[in-house]
């Protein structure tokens, strides 16, 4: 068992789980455009309630993507949940201890650290690695 | 009844668990020790030296290292519906931690409030181990009943 090659070898529920990601993440990136023009175009002449809505419109189709996640999740048999969790948790402890160590040399003035991209790009960065961590997790319980 | 995924019936903390909460103990003291010690030793530093402040001002991470290698030992020896409950709860409290941020984010590039880069990256870990312990509570309750 290769673990790589594996890992482009769909199961009908994971091609299940790509054809509905499809329709949320569309929607993630045309929300995120539509709601950055409109927060930049209209900062000065909306009021703050509705500028806070249209910033947090993207966080629905996110939602949108974790139900198509935890959708897919169910249907995985008990070794697919295993290899899964076992990616989640790789994935977010490393990029937990990055963003510590980054934080540290930040915290030290010897890095300087955009807030705002950071905080955008943790669950992206998880996103990653988590692909990373299933690698890992089918070549110890392959 | 939580305590189950920890304890065995006679309510003793199983081996791994304990192996596991002494690595904890170490690895907090060796971090507060290593926090405050780089703390003041920054102070002595010279602003040029770079590469030293930077070693210096990453000292803390090295018990984080260790925390982390004795949970990923923890989760290899646990029996597996621990493993189970562990590990799901470490990808709830990822979703929950990731989705926080994300709305943190587009708050802030919003201008509704100002995000300190250093205060974003600091908290990442704590907010992650904070919402594991939550995550856990309601993983294990469902494993339980």
């Amino acid at each position: 068992m290769n673990p790589f090659i594996d890992m482009v070898r769909f199961t009908p529920n994971e091609k299940r789980y790509y054809r509905n990601s499809i329709a949320p993440t569309v929607a993630f990136l045309a929300v995120m455009a539509g709601s950055a023009v409109l927060v930049r175009e209209y900062r000065d002449d909306w009021s703050f309630a509705v500028l806070a809505t249209l910033a947090l419109l993207p966080v629905l189709p996110m939602v949108w993507i974790m139900k198509v996640y935890i959708d897919y999740f169910r249907d995985c048999d008990e070794w697919e949940k295993l290899i899964e969790v076992y990616g989640i948790a790789i994935g977010v402890l490393l990029v937990g201890m990055a963003y510590f160590a980054l934080g540290l040399l930040g915290l030290f003035k010897l890095v300087v650290l955009d807030g705002t991209l950071l905080a955008y790009g943790m669950l992206p960065a998880v996103m990653l690695v988590y692909t990373l961590g299933k690698v890992v997790g089918r070549w110890r319980h392959g | 009844m939580l305590s189950t995924t920890l304890v065995r019936d006679d309510d003793r903390l199983t081996p791994p668990i304990r192996r596991y909460l002494r690595w904890l103990l170490v690895s907090m003291s060796m971090y507060a020790s290593l926090l405050v010690t780089s703390l003041f030793a920054l102070r002595a530093i010279p602003a040029e030296a770079l590469a030293l402040r930077a070693g210096v001002g990453l000292l803390p991470v090295l018990p984080l290292l260790l925390l982390v290698w004795a949970f990923a030992r923890y989760i290899r020896e646990a029996d597996e519906m621990q493993r189970q409950i562990e590990l799901q709860s470490v990808a709830l409290a990822a979703m929950v931690t990731g989705l926080g941020f994300m709305v943190a984010g587009f708050l802030a590039s919003a201008g509704v409030f100002v995000l300190k880069g250093d205060l974003v990256a600091i908290l990442v870990l704590p907010t992650l181990f904070g919402s594991y312990g939550l995550a856990k509570a309601v993983v294990a309750r469902s494993y339980v009943e």
